[in-house]
């Protein structure tokens, strides 16, 4: 029989990060599997965003390390730069260039061999066309995140972050939203980091999901084995609060 | 932040004025030394000495570089606190709540003039505490009741000219959308008139094309030149009236004549000195009036005040 | 997996530089100013000599009517050909330098304000291309800038000569401007680097602009005991006497910091217009050599500091718009 083990692709090991009086991460330790569509729940100031920032080697942690697709995100940088996609909360930019100039100055810095070819397939594949030579000072709310989405896959990463990438859309937007990270995980095979608020979301998109209470993971676990381990509750939202009691 | 900002400039300027005034009683000396020096050239060699004129001390005279400095630097400060005084309501995003209360905005606008028309006052009244300080106790000087009267009008005269600075800086953040812009504009706007003017006006000095001066090379005394540039008119009317332009030409002439700098000024009574420099001290207060009203009424109407700026 | 070029990366974030540069209209206003005061500087320079000139003839009628028999030269026939480039020397140093603190504080603050930089920094670019492609960027940007005001300058000396212009004062202007160049990169860094650690947006354009102060006035006033306005003439503080005294005991304290000082006087001896005059282009920088040094090693040494800056500084942090 042949058994080989799967290494995950993001893992955290006793992840601290200490702001002056504020303790954000408190020794998280996490791992995720190549190919799943991870969750990340918690309050306002859990440590989310800060746990992200880590991940996508935007800042150091106090102690303990992270490895993305094999790569330290400290150590590494680089390498882990090259492998993941990465989409901030409100992201912005440049508003006085258009959509195209935008993205094929990160695809330059991304290392994309031909740009113009390459935003094309992307902005086809997102079904956004015809917008390239919009202002981004023009741009709704919804386009900007699908901009954002476009700049984060330019290079076709292994994994992609996505910090509250819901936030300020309309429903609509939300349903497209969900549609694109779908897409990305069945037809790419992208690892999807998703941290957010939205527990219908959670619930229709993800395939693990791990709660962070107060810097501390609480919980983690599939979806699916989560549903049958608390059948009592008759949603995802009621589990999050049972979950949040309990700590 | 503010308050780093205007202090870090209020402690630089009282520095400078220190500096200024040393390097001023240097100069004084180095003359004095060079007086001595000719002097007692001329004695050895049997030459008469009655043309000589022993420099005299005149102790508000070393004040030329501190006016200077508060023309430069002075103007920076009173631009960086009305800048900033907009700047971070605008930052803040505070003005909707503000105005959602019952409170109009031309008296909010006037509470702060007010707010900071007292802030300056109190460092004009510092700096020239602190010149008056140097004077009496490091000099040792003793400074007569005309000399401290021309030096507080020397300081309201201060107080004004910040004062334009100020609200101009005001106005410009009012009305334009990044507040970044507007900081860079009157920079812009400060070097031209204050910097770029008067040295205009001073490069097209005929007596300053040549090193030790122009007529000095011809043997021209100052009566003598002022004759000859009566026949080039268009010129002189052009070049003081490029210097007429500078609000800080005003203030330097006013200041400099209170002060005894410009000699023909020196010693001369206080009412002499208002009446003959009464053109400057108008301009001083018209380009205050104007800027006043026109940043109160910026305030009033301004839609961009509103616009979050992101 | 991608290939990440440094140089390549370098490249791509000088051009874009250039391109966000022009495309600001302040910029364009700034560089507007800057480009017409060297115009108006030619042709004050010209006007004001040819003035001064007709002043001579009109005193020298005035002196014959007063008796006088023997008249002095005309003190104008020994201003340099390129005299009028004098009043540049002050340009530079004013508006020039400001403009380059401008310059190099939007280049970092565009993005700051822009929110982009979470978006930048996660990209496979080392830190230190990121800011070499920023200083290479502005170089860029300065060089064109002061290509433009040597083609004003150079080609106003023709068309209104003080003096006949020869190849060589033309060399000398071009290594003047060139000079000019290097003393602008230094004030852009000095934007670029305090744009990157300071906490505000007003305080990384104040802290610069401290700086330019106390090096334009408050270095020279010490060293040469000149007031701040006389050191915008520069007649006066060309060919200024020997230093006695305190002033020459500061000038050899304040040597290696005093940068506007050594600018105004290599730029002088450039232009031929201090009281060493008719040296050639490598007997004033062998003369020079320390302050050069002291130049570009100041240069070199803000760079440094901007590639440490950015190494620690928080993407994520609050922007503060005031």
């Amino acid at each position: 029989m042949n058994t080989t083990t799967i290494k995950p692709i993001i893992t955290a090991h006793a992840l601290t990060k200490q702001y002056k009086d504020t303790l954000a991460l408190d020794s998280l330790d996490l791992n995720i599997n190549k190919g799943e569509i991870f969750g990340f729940l918690g309050h306002n100031g859990a440590g989310k965003t800060t746990t992200v920032s880590i991940l996508t080697t935007l800042i150091a942690p106090t102690a303990g390390n992270a490895t993305v697709c094999g790569f330290d995100t400290q150590k590494e940088s680089i390498e882990v730069q090259k492998r993941i996609g990465y989409l901030p909360e409100n992201v912005k930019f440049y508003d006085s260039l258009t959509a195209y100039e935008n993205l094929e100055y990160l695809a330059k810095l991304s290392g994309v061999k031909n740009p113009k070819e390459k935003i094309h397939e992307v902005l086809v594949f997102l079904e956004f066309t015809g917008i390239e030579n919009k202002k981004l000072g023009e741009f709704s709310k919804g386009m900007r995140q699908r901009i954002g989405i476009a700049q984060a896959i330019l290079h076709d990463p292994e994994v992609l972050f996505l910090d509250e990438p819901t936030s300020g859309l309309d429903p609509m937007g939300i349903k497209k939203l969900r549609d694109i990270i779908i897409k990305l995980n069945k037809e790419k095979g992208m690892t999807i980091f998703m941290n957010t608020h939205l527990l219908s979301e959670v619930a229709k998109t993800c395939t693990t999901i791990g709660v962070l209470n107060q810097g501390k993971l609480i919980y983690c676990d599939s979806l699916a084995h989560t549903m049958e381990r608390f059948h009592d509750e008759s949603s995802l939202e009621e589990i999050y609060f049972t979950l949040g009691e309990k700590h | 932040m503010r308050n780093y900002v205007f202090v870090t400039f209020l402690i630089f300027l009282v520095v400078l004025t220190g500096i200024s005034m040393y390097v001023g009683a240097l100069n004084f000396q180095v003359k004095v030394a060079l007086f001595e020096k000719t002097y007692q050239a001329l004695i050895a060699a049997g030459q008469p000495v009655g043309n000589l004129t022993r420099p005299e001390f005149f102790p508000l005279q070393l004040l030329r570089a501190t006016i200077e400095y508060l023309e430069i630097i002075g103007a920076i400060m009173a631009i960086s606190l009305g800048y900033l005084s907009i700047a971070k309501e605008k930052g803040n995003n505070t003005l909707p709540l503000i105005f959602t209360r019952p409170i109009t905005r031309k008296k909010y606008y006037t509470g702060k003039l007010v707010g900071n028309a007292a802030l300056l006052a109190s460092v004009c009244a510092l700096l020239f505490l602190t010149i008056i300080g140097i004077i009496v106790f490091v000099g040792g000087v003793h400074l007569s009741l005309p000399e401290v009267t021309k030096l507080i009008i020397s300081g309201l005269a201060t107080l004004v000219y910040l004062s334009i600075f100020f609200l101009f800086a005001t106005l410009c953040t009012i009305l334009m959308r990044f507040p970044s812009n507007a900081l860079i504009l009157t920079f812009v706007v400060w070097m031209f008139f204050v910097l770029i003017v008067p040295q205009i006006g001073d490069t097209m000095d005929t007596d300053n094309q040549v090193p030790g001066g122009f007529f000095n090379a011809l043997h021209i005394n100052q009566t003598d030149s002022h004759i000859i540039l009566r026949q080039f008119p268009l010129y002189e009317n052009l070049r003081n009236g490029t210097e007429e332009t500078s609000i800080t030409k005003h203030y330097e002439r006013l200041t400099f004549a209170l002060l005894g700098i410009k000699d023909i000024y020196n010693g001369k009574p206080l009412r002499y000195i208002l009446l003959d420099k009464v053109w400057e001290t108008l301009w001083l207060i018209g380009f205050l009036l104007a800027f006043g009203f026109a940043s109160l009424y910026a305030f009033a109407r301004s839609q961009v005040l509103w616009q979050k700026v992101e | 997996m991608k290939n990440t070029n440094p140089m390549g990366n370098t490249f791509t974030i000088a051009s874009a530089e250039i391109r966000a540069l022009f495309r600001e209209k302040t910029m364009y206003s700034i560089t507007g100013v800057f480009l017409l005061m060297t115009a108006a500087s030619s042709f004050i320079g010209w006007s004001t000599f040819t003035t001064a000139d007709a002043v001579y003839r009109a005193s020298v009628v005035y002196l014959h009517a007063q008796g006088v028999s023997t008249v002095p030269e005309n003190p104008l026939h020994s201003v340099p050909a390129l005299a009028s480039f004098d009043n540049l020397i002050v340009y530079i140093l004013l508006i020039g330098a400001l403009l380059a603190v401008i310059i190099g504080h939007r280049s970092f603050m565009r993005e700051r304000r822009s929110g982009i930089l979470q978006v930048l920094f996660v990209r496979p670019v080392p830190k230190r291309s990121f800011v070499l492609g920023k200083i290479l960027g502005l170089g860029l940007v300065l060089f064109s800038i002061m290509s433009m005001t040597a083609i004003i300058s150079i080609a106003s000396s023709f068309f209104l000569p003080l003096q006949h212009i020869t190849i060589g004062n033309v060399g000398h202007a071009l290594v003047f401007f060139l000079f000019s160049f290097l003393y602008m990169l230094f004030f852009a860094l000095c934007g670029l680097l305090f744009a990157i650690v300071s906490k505000s947006e007003s305080l990384a354009l104040f802290i610069p602009i401290c700086l330019w102060v106390g090096i334009t006035f408050v270095l020279p006033e010490l060293a040469t005991g000149l007031t701040p306005t006389a050191l915008l003439n520069p007649v006066t503080i060309l060919q200024l006497p020997p230093l006695t005294g305190f002033f020459s005991t500061a000038q050899h304290i304040l040597f290696p910091i005093s940068l506007g000082w050594h600018y105004t006087t290599i730029s002088g001896e450039l232009l031929g217009s201090s009281f060493s005059t008719n040296l050639s282009i490598g007997q004033v920088f062998s003369g020079h050599w320390i302050e050069m040094t002291t130049l570009c090693v100041s240069i070199l040494t803000l760079g440094l500091l901007s590639a440490t800056a950015l190494r620690r500084f928080d993407p994520r942090g609050d922007y503060v718009n005031e």
